[in-house]
């Protein structure tokens, strides 16, 4: 009889302790590691959009067409941000002879005179003469030093505007902040949505890598040292982007993005300046640069035509 | 079972639980320094 008393506390014992480390996973991957698995491809993950859709001469595609005199001769190498593939991709069908553009495999290839490495990659590219023009946010200052240590001086030419969102989880009851607590937020003084109206979690600061085009603009607006919260991780996220890109480039149905001062990011208040935070997003060139047709793509953007592209892609123009 | 047995098996079993819990862990913060700011806010729990 004890023999089955122990044997039966035996394997109970193991049963528990079995049960606690199965309970212990699945609480680690629900909580924390799911969030982390992209929906997106690999290759979309590092670039953050779908560049096959956005092929400024394939037989589908969602670019703006609209015709112009193409340029001869030395045509400028062109790269960009993510959120701006669709306008100077436009720009690429507008003025671009069709063979001047190669893509093969899910990526241009070296001789094509459209580029595509989102930011960071666009700036180290003009600076290191891979590309001559770049269409992003302006440049953090390690891009701006990266440019001065090797001799290059960037010109940026701004060519439309757009609103800096915040984003939240759609079940997050706030709605709105105000330009303080959205200061407050990010430089640690305020660490809980209950002090912003919200539930009663810890606000986690999320960021993007150094010298993307949103972590840039954000870095500037902040103007201080982003501080994020230790126990935000268990906590509810916010995070932020440019307008279009959230609203046209992803559609996700999960995520909003918050009124600022009570004045929501849409493209009536962008225009109107109503939403305190609009910045220009830029053409970047070499100063000195001494390729013509540079200039040609420039007066382009500037156009009438031009400035129509940026409003049909979905963006406010200059 | 005797005693020496269970005290194996249960070392067995808390290793294994120890060893898969850190490997989780470790997952969890790769796929975190790749994940998309919004797909990691549009998976939070609420």
């Amino acid at each position: 009889m004890d023999n089955k008393k122990t044997l039966f506390k035996q394997i109970a014992t193991i049963i528990a302790v079995v049960t606690f480390i199965v309970i212990t996973d699945v609480f680690i991957y629900f909580v924390f590691t799911n969030r982390c698995i992209n929906d997106f491809s690999s290759q979309m993950q590092a670039k953050s959009v779908e560049v096959d859709e956005y092929l400024p001469f394939a037989k589908e595609t969602k670019i703006v067409k609209k015709e112009a005199k193409k340029l001869e001769g030395d045509l400028p190498r062109i790269d960009g941000a993510a959120a701006l593939v669709p306008v100077f991709n436009s720009f690429v069908y507008s003025l671009y002879p069709e063979e001047s553009v190669k893509y093969v495999d899910g990526d241009f290839t070296s001789d094509s005179a459209l580029q595509y490495h989102n930011t960071r990659g666009a700036y180290q590219g003009i600076v290191d003469g891979d590309v001559d023009i770049i269409f992003c946010a302006g440049p953090n200052k390690e891009q701006v030093q990266y440019g001065l240590d090797k001799g290059i001086e960037l010109e940026l030419t701004p060519i439309g505007r757009e609103a800096f969102v915040f984003l939240v989880n759609s079940n997050n009851p706030v709605n709105n902040l105000s330009m303080k607590q959205l200061k407050d937020i990010y430089t640690g003084k305020i660490t809980n949505w209950k002090d912003v109206g919200g539930a009663n979690r810890p606000i986690n600061v999320v960021q993007r890598n150094k010298g993307s085009g949103s972590q840039t603009a954000l870095e500037k607006l902040i103007g201080e040292d982003i501080k994020s919260n230790f126990f935000g991780p268990l906590g509810a996220s916010i995070g932020f982007s440019f307008r279009f890109y959230v609203e046209e480039l992803t559609k996700h149905g999960h995520i909003k993005m918050l009124e600022l001062n009570n004045v929501y990011p849409n493209k009536e208040n962008v225009q109107s300046e109503a939403y305190p935070i609009v910045s220009n997003f830029y053409a970047v060139t070499r100063k000195g640069e001494t390729n013509p047709n540079v200039q040609k793509v420039l007066d382009f953007v500037l156009s009438p035509t031009g400035q129509d592209i940026i409003e049909e892609v979905g963006y406010v123009k200059k | 079972m005797n005693d020496t047995l269970f005290k194996r098996i249960l070392m067995i079993i808390f290793i294994v639980g120890i060893v898969s819990v850190i490997t989780l862990l470790i997952i969890t913060v790769i796929l975190y320094n790749q994940v998309s700011m919004i797909t990691f806010i549009e998976k939070e729990v609420w």
